[in-house]
């Protein structure tokens, strides 16, 4: 079991870096060179590893509001309206290759939010704090490492307030209100994630004293 | 977390990195998520839309701060920075000027708030005081990339009786549309103020503290 369990991380953790590593540069090119749809072919490849190999670790990315946001927002309009003027070759609104570009930008948004997800999970608050230390000073680089590695836990505050607003009804009646609640209860949760960070940062500070407490647990149990 | 044990000396200054990292990240993840979409979608002043979120964030973080007996001074400023460090993640055009704008953004309202205590209308000058960076931006992107003569050219299109005929308007009306998006984006500016102050009063009191 424990085995087992250690082999899927392993693979999870294999699955994340091939992804980073495929998604940044594919995503970063596929950016700079927008009038070539087919060089987010690896975005896109990297994006269906993710969904099959580590979708539980990623429920923001493979949310069915963000896709129909998406779509919404970036493939219709791009569809209906066309590209931009300042791409080198300009579609008209309504052919196969405006829809190839929204398409193509909805992709280029998802590798963007994947390529965030897996750097904010896994960067080394310590390694951040004394690279960026040097530059700014060392309790604003502690604050970047440490706010690097948050953005997960901001977004599962986001999800789990959009989720007790959907069980009391929604934005079905009262709209402004619940928007009110919804924005109150976000804050409310985020000022207890820095109330939490604090105590956990306090708690690093006596490492002496969390080093002391292991050592007279055997002493207690001994006969 | 090493680093911690040396740089952290006491509870105020725990609770001042912890805030400036979690608003901060707060930051970061709205511009490197709904930034990049409005960015990437090439949306009308979307940098506007995207520094009422930024000052709601900044002066939320700074009366949080400020209630628990710290003044909270170089608050917005370090939660600018944080999220300014972040957004490189987000790999979409245009992240430079984002960067230089929420920075910008960050020193305007630290400026506003440096001097006195927190008070409604002090937030308030402090969002139309950021709302106007994404303008000023504007006009200083325009003199980087094509020098003075173009900050020259966009002064007599705006004063010149006849400038508003080179974009095909009549008269001034190129310079009273600008007037109009200056106003529109103080009167945003200062509704996101106001907002800050009353969302983070409202924070604090669910939570049980005496907002200042």
């Amino acid at each position: 079991m424990v085995a087992g369990s250690s082999n899927s991380t392993k693979a999870r953790t294999r699955a994340r870096i091939i992804a980073a590593l495929v998604l940044g540069p594919a995503t970063l090119i596929a950016t700079l060179m927008l009038d070539w749809p087919a060089l987010l072919v690896p975005a896109a490849l990297a994006l269906v590893m993710l969904a099959v190999l580590d979708r539980r670790q990623f429920p923001a990315l493979f949310n069915k509001w963000l896709w129909l946001g998406l779509t919404i927002a970036v493939v219709l309009p791009i569809w209906l309206i066309g590209t931009p003027g300042e791409t080198d070759a300009p579609h008209s609104g309504g052919g196969t290759p405006a829809m190839t570009a929204g398409l193509g930008m909805a992709v280029r948004v998802l590798a963007t939010l994947a390529v965030m997800l897996l750097i904010g999970g896994c960067i080394a608050p310590a390694a951040v704090s004394r690279f960026l230390g040097r530059f700014i000073g060392k309790k604003l680089g502690l604050a970047c490492a440490i706010g690097t590695n948050l953005l997960p836990a901001v977004l599962e505050i986001l999800r789990r307030s959009t989720l007790a607003l959907r069980l009391r009804g929604g934005f079905r009646r009262h709209r402004l209100k619940n928007l009110r609640r919804l924005v109150t209860t976000v804050g409310v949760q985020t000022v207890r994630l820095t109330e939490d960070v604090a105590e956990a940062l306090l708690l690093a500070q006596a490492p002496g004293q969390q080093a002391a407490e292991p050592e007279s647990k055997p002493e207690e149990s001994a006969p | 977390m090493e680093d911690s044990t040396n740089t952290i000396r006491s509870p105020a200054q725990a609770q001042w990195v912890a805030v400036v990292a979690v608003f901060g990240a707060v930051w970061g993840a709205a511009e490197i998520s709904l930034g990049a979409i409005l960015r990437s979608a090439s949306i009308p002043m979307h940098g506007t839309l995207m520094t009422g979120i930024g000052i709601i964030i900044m002066l939320v973080a700074r009366r949080t701060l400020a209630s628990s007996n710290q003044r909270g001074r170089g608050a917005c400023l370090a939660v600018g920075v944080v999220a300014a460090v972040m957004l490189p993640m987000s790999v979409t055009r245009g992240i430079e000027r984002a960067v230089i704008g929420i920075l910008a953004e960050a020193v305007c309202i630290e400026f506003a708030l440096w001097f006195g205590r927190p008070a409604r209308w002090r937030y308030a000058v402090a969002g139309v005081l950021a709302a106007l960076v994404p303008l000023v931006q504007l006009l200083a992107m325009l003199a980087v990339q094509y020098g003075p003569g173009a900050l020259s050219s966009f002064r007599t299109i705006l004063l010149d009786k006849q400038g508003g005929a080179k974009l095909g308007l009549a008269g001034q009306a190129a310079g009273t549309l600008v007037g109009m998006v200056v106003v529109v984006s103080s009167v945003y500016g200062s509704v996101c103020g106001i907002f800050g102050w009353s969302l983070a009063r409202r924070i604090l009191q669910r939570l049980g503290r005496e907002p200042e």
